[in-house]
């Protein structure tokens, strides 16, 4: 997929801020014009200035939520082309396409468990700072897998997050460090016990997925296996 | 297909075609290679209701999607597809071709729901370095679900 050649796609690095253990938000700002529409879940197509990357894209989810001033994508060091977005120095300029993607509850769902699995949790950061601001009614549990407590990218702005909206439950877990951290619940990877113990009944809910390949297809089974309906189960893994 | 056709099956004693290292390919995904179901090689003369392109920036694969829809139920009637891709790209959106088809058809609704997931349970898995080709065939599908939505007034009735 290529990005198309105007000036209007051109985005500048304005800020970047450190997340977790190799992973960075870089916030943008349009070169020309205004930032694109997007909703909350979407993600572009990157492209770099890079002699050596020039040509390739790849997805980023966009981790800001629609009417914040800078457009943000949050990157984990991993392979050379988000080593080279990660090393991107402010003032630096990217390629980006107009915002695409379908992965975000819809209108009506009131009752959505997001399960992420590191890096994973981009989308859903962006869709929970954008539901409550327009509906706090809405009741969100966030599961969110990490290996160490190093590795939990937004940690303070989810805590934040989550003492300003009563609906919001998130329940962290870490697979590969014990921590005396109150806000970890669970040493293991996440499975259905893990959430019947915090959901109770699986039914009636909308369960939206995302993370490393084998992350997103094991909960798929799992879910299925106790009972979750497919139409009730939303995907996107990141490779 | 049967059912006991989609029963994964292992081409060799102990290797998991669901396993994230593994290289091995399912007698599904050999069957649909080589007996692609559903391929529209020239589209001049095929009357779409709506049509789906994408492609994969990771390896250049491009896929193509036509669907007929039944102005009845609203089900898709028939599902063509073309790819410059992989086996596995061209395996995959085969049998996507056969799910959205079969039983008089899959809704609009569901078809846009669609998820690789479920493709690649038809399947008996891909080896975890080819599930970029697994999610051509169902966007592509989704473009063209979009296209003859577009083309209807977003309800299914033509404007």
């Amino acid at each position: 997929m290529t990005i198309p050649e105007t000036e209007n796609n051109r985005l500048i690095l304005k800020e970047k801020k450190e997340e977790a253990n190799d992973v960075v938000t870089l916030k943008f700002c349009p070169k020309n014009g205004e930032l694109p529409d997007f909703r909350a879940g979407q993600f572009v197509m990157v492209g770099l200035a890079n002699k050596e990357l020039s040509g390739i894209t790849k997805s980023y989810t966009i981790s800001s939520a629609p009417g914040e001033k800078l457009l943000s994508i949050t990157v984990k060091r991993k392979g050379s082309f988000s080593q080279a977005l990660y090393d991107l120095k402010v003032g630096g300029e990217i390629k980006a396409s107009e915002p695409q993607g379908f992965f975000f509850p819809s209108e009506n769902s009131q009752d959505i468990v997001f399960l992420a699995g590191g890096i994973g949790i981009t989308p859903f950061y962006s869709i929970i700072k954008d539901t409550f601001k327009k509906n706090p009614d809405k009741k969100i549990h966030l599961f969110y897998s990490n290996k160490t407590l190093g590795d939990i990218a937004f940690l303070k702005d989810l805590d934040k997050l989550s003492a300003e909206y009563k609906n919001l439950r998130i329940i962290h877990l870490l697979t590969r460090e014990q921590t005396r951290d109150p806000r970890v619940k669970e040493f293991k990877r996440l499975d259905a016990d893990i959430l019947k113990r915090h959901l109770g009944d699986l039914s009636r809910k909308d369960y939206f997925i995302c993370g490393s390949i084998g992350f997103v297809n094991d909960l798929w089974r799992e879910l299925k296996k106790a009972g979750v309906k497919e139409e009730e189960i939303f995907t996107e893994a990141f490779f | 297909m049967t059912d006991k056709n989609e029963k994964l099956k292992y081409d060799v004693a102990g290797q998991d075609p669901y396993k994230s290292d593994s290289w091995i390919y399912s007698d599904v995904v050999k069957e649909h290679f080589f007996n692609p179901r559903n391929v529209l090689l020239d589209d001049s003369g095929y009357k779409a209701d709506g049509t789906g392109m994408t492609g994969s920036p990771e390896c250049g694969d491009v896929m193509q999607v036509w669907i007929k829809v039944n102005p009845e139920t609203k089900k898709i009637s028939d599902c063509k597809w073309r790819t410059f891709g992989c086996a596995s790209a061209i395996a995959s959106t085969s049998v996507m071709s056969v799910m959205v088809t079969e039983n008089n058809g899959m809704s609009l609704e569901k078809a846009l729901n669609l998820k690789p997931q479920q493709i690649l349970e038809r399947l008996g898995g891909l080896p975890d370095r080819k599930f970029h080709c697994s999610v051509l065939g169902h966007m592509a599908l989704r473009e063209a679900v979009l296209d003859y939505l577009k083309k209807n007034d977003n309800t299914g009735n033509r404007e």
